[in-house]
């Protein structure tokens, strides 16, 4: 397996979708940065960036990483590169964890680099941060779980579908109608519902948003999002029963 | 060209997910405008600002189906055969923007149909003549969302490139126009040419007008009759450009 | 002679590299014209640009007598059908249903016509099999079909009995000849498996890095791949004795073996060779082929 790894981080790192994914997610932060800027009276006297300004771009992470785990993992089906794999005598479940794996590595980088790069900008544009650094890696560790989840749904619908193209399809219109759901949610008066965790991008949201609706800190209202674990686990194991049971096709960009 | 657009619709009659989307666009709209923008945004909503939100129901479903289906002339490759038995490459282009404009055409037509519905099955009071001249509006802007949509899928030649585009693009837009709207909202916020500028753009955008005329900000929005005359401006500008493109692209 | 495309020094160029330099080719009207190269000589591209989805850097070529930047090459190509590299078809439908995608396409009045096509490629018997269900063969059959629908009077088929078995093989042949001969349907036909098409070629094109290197008719291609007598011997010179005092051409094509062009007496060449004191260890009668000629067209061995 740790084969299989390294060709996966190779692929990934020379890969396309995982080297724009960052400025895709940057731009949505630096418009909300230059809203807050553009909004200020005196910008002589400069009122800091607040948290949510370094996540705001959870709101859209859930459609980004629907798109790059169905092109990531989808090209292993449209050029029937994942065949190499199975003929050379690797399991099933090693080339399942592998393109988890990766896909989890690339979702946390990139979701990283968007928040680091964004708190550098936003300190100039906005002034220094309103967080502490502990704040900062809280909130970071604590969305993990969530995109985790998030990453092993898309992943599961992809190894299913077989198609890179349908795959893109699918995930992108769950994750839309996700979004939607958890946008509703995200008034304020809903925070304390646990159970809405279940709701990946509802946790996410309550990160991107909670500055703008409520007075507490940000941290105590994100409590630890068991949701998303028990979601990660489960998608991860029915990947995995599907994997290892499924006909695998070559299936060339025109074939649904 | 007539022979292009009848094999295109040809192919939309066999389309089972042309179906579903129809389908679930008018079950969506009766749906949201009987019962569920109350439950989301509460009874102070007004039923015309929540079928106006509801106006971008044939939008989201075009963004998926028009990507599936002019992409699938290039991952089929299909396209050649239209071009080796000498249709030139501005009739392809026509055929196709006439099929996705009939298509969004017959998609704000049940949107309409499905709001009213909902809206009177739910009893909520609304004006018809207010409504009719917002579908207009609606038409028009979705209208010029496919022609983006349909030159996007001409010049780009390939199937997941197109849905990547179309799923990953307009939220952006969305968050820009929103932003952009709210700004100019805001005293001082811009300088007046900027705002004027600002102004236009949002007004130009097919997601400005849709975001613009659901919710209601009334220094943004311009009258009516220009907001679809910008529209039809959108939609010459994506075809002349995306013909343009198409022309020069060369097939493999 | 009526040409039915005519190349003049076709150019084509992506980027930095030359995929045409040059290209001069005639294809005769009713011709089966087989189109020779190596793997990226230009085969593909020089299809790409007739058919009218590319546009050549440079040069130009004319199509049934009109140039190709004419206006009215469109209606030209209206006579043509191709089926260039994958068989351009709808993989969410069926044969028929393909079939009538293009029939609309080409503004047929009906759908009469489509059984029979399905027949001739021998896709008579699908049914609802949608096209993503076929084999390579059959769905290269499919294209070959699609390009018929309009029954065009010239062909092109860029490597047309790729995947098929070799029934398959023999039915596209022969229908190939039997169009052509019946229909005077003139074929474009680029392949790598040179027997195939020394079955039915009528004409032949070589093709290397761009550039035409030879054009020629069955008949001269013929001539060139002629037959022979190899012999092994173990005195070569006494061999070179006899041959030259019998007045027949010959090669030697190693130290102890050569070539007789010819068909001499072969009582009297031993009997002739003995005196000399030479053995003849084997004698056999030879064709070149068409594989050998290729190769030794295109510059040996190492280069095939």
């Amino acid at each position: 397996m740790l084969k299989l790894l390294k060709g996966s981080f190779i692929r990934l790192f020379r890969s396309s979708e995982f080297q724009i994914m960052p400025f895709l997610l940057m731009i949505m932060n630096f418009m909300m940065i230059f809203m807050e800027r553009a909004n200020l009276q005196d910008t002589d006297k400069l009122p800091g960036l607040p948290l949510f300004n370094a996540f705001f771009h959870v709101v859209v992470i859930g459609i980004c990483t629907a798109v790059f785990v169905s092109l990531f993992i989808g090209a292993e089906y449209s050029n029937a590169t994942i065949f190499n794999k199975i003929i050379f005598g690797h399991s099933r479940t090693a080339v399942y964890l592998t393109y988890l794996i990766t896909c989890l590595f690339g979702t946390a980088v990139f979701h990283l680099t968007a928040t680091g790069v964004t708190t550098l900008v936003g300190w100039i544009a906005l002034g220094k941060p309103l967080f502490t650094i502990g704040e900062f890696i809280t909130s970071y560790l604590l969305s993990l779980p969530v995109l985790f989840a998030v990453v092993s749904f898309y992943l599961a619908i992809t190894i299913i579908v077989q198609n890179r193209a349908v795959a893109i399809g699918i995930s992108a219109s769950f994750s839309v109608v996700l979004l939607i759901f958890s946008m509703y949610f995200c008034d304020g008066k809903h925070y304390d519902n646990k159970y809405l965790d279940f709701l990946p991008d509802f946790y996410l949201n309550k990160l991107a948003m909670s500055d703008m609706l409520i007075s507490e800190g940000v941290i105590e209202k994100l409590n630890f999002p068991v949701y998303p674990c028990i979601l990660f686990g489960l998608f991860t194991v029915i990947g995995l029963i599907v994997f290892n049971n499924i006909n695998i096709r070559n299936t060339p960009e025109g074939e649904i | 060209m007539s022979r292009l657009l009848s094999a295109n619709l040809r192919r939309l009659k066999i389309n089972i997910p042309f179906y579903i989307y129809s389908f679930l666009i008018f079950a969506i709209s009766i749906l949201f405008t009987s019962k569920l923008y109350i439950l989301m945004f509460g009874e102070y909503l007004p039923v015309e600002d929540a079928i106006m939100i509801a106006s971008a129901l044939p939008a989201g479903f075009n963004a998926l189906f028009i990507g599936f289906f002019l992409g699938r002339e290039y991952s089929d490759k299909t396209i050649r055969n239209k071009i080796v038995v000498g249709f030139t490459k501005s009739e392809i282009y026509g055929a196709s923007l006439i099929t996705t404009s009939l298509v969004t055409t017959l998609w704000v037509i049940l949107w309409f149909v499905g709001c009213i519905s909902g809206a009177t099955i739910a009893g909520a009071e609304y004006s018809m003549e207010s409504l009719i001249v917002k579908a207009f509006v609606v038409l028009f802007f979705n209208l010029a969302f496919s022609s983006g949509l349909t030159a996007v899928s001409m010049m780009v030649h390939s199937r997941v490139l197109c849905i990547v585009l179309h799923t990953q693009v307009p939220p952006y837009l969305i968050t820009f126009a929103l932003i952009n709207g709210s700004l100019i909202g805001t005293e001082g916020a811009f300088p007046p040419v900027i705002k004027e500028i600002m102004t236009f753009v949002v007004n130009l955008m097919p997601m400005g007008q849709w975001f613009f005329t659901s919710v209601d900000y009334g220094e943004v929005l311009y009258p009516n009759p220009v907001l679809m005359l910008l529209s039809v401006g959108v939609i010459v500008l994506f075809t002349a450009v995306g013909i343009r493109y198409f022309k020069e692209k060369e097939i493999k | 002679m009526e040409f039915v495309l005519k190349t003049n020094n076709l150019v084509k160029r992506y980027g930095g590299f030359t995929a045409l330099s040059g290209l001069n080719m005639n294809v005769p009207k009713g011709a089966i014209y087989g189109f020779i190269g190596k793997n990226g000589a230009g085969k593909t591209t020089l299809i790409r640009l007739i058919c009218g989805l590319q546009n050549p850097t440079a040069g130009s070529f004319n199509l049934y007598g009109t140039e190709n930047s004419d206006r009215n090459i469109a209606k030209c190509r209206k006579r043509m059908g191709a089926v260039v590299e994958t068989p351009s078809i709808y993989l969410n439908m069926t044969a028929e249903e393909n079939l009538k995608q293009q029939y609309l396409v080409l503004g047929l009045p009906n759908y009469d016509g489509i059984k029979e096509l399905l027949d001739l490629v021998g896709l008579s018997d699908t049914g609802k099999k949608k096209a993503k269900n076929f084999s390579l063969g059959m769905r290269q059959r499919l294209g070959i079909a699609v390009a018929l629908a309009g029954n065009p009077d010239f062909l092109v088929l860029d490597e047309p009995i790729n995947g098929l078995d070799p029934q398959g093989i023999v039915e596209i042949r022969e229908l190939i000849l039997k169009l052509n001969r019946e229909k005077n349907i003139t074929f474009l036909i680029s392949s790598h498996i040179l027997d195939e098409l020394s079955r039915i070629a009528t004409h032949y094109g070589f093709i290397d890095k761009g550039f035409l290197v030879k054009e020629m008719s069955a008949e001269e291609l013929d001539n060139a791949c002629r037959k022979c007598i190899r012999v092994e011997i173990t005195k070569p010179e006494a061999l070179t004795q006899v041959l030259d005092e019998m007045g027949i051409d010959y090669k030697f094509v190693s130290d102890n073996v050569a070539d007789i062009y010819s068909k001499p007496n072969v009582t009297q060449l031993t009997l002739s060779l003995a005196d000399k004191g030479c053995e003849i260890i084997s004698l056999k009668e030879q064709d070149e082929s068409l594989e050998s000629f290729y190769i030794g067209l295109l510059g040996g061995e190492n280069n095939a």
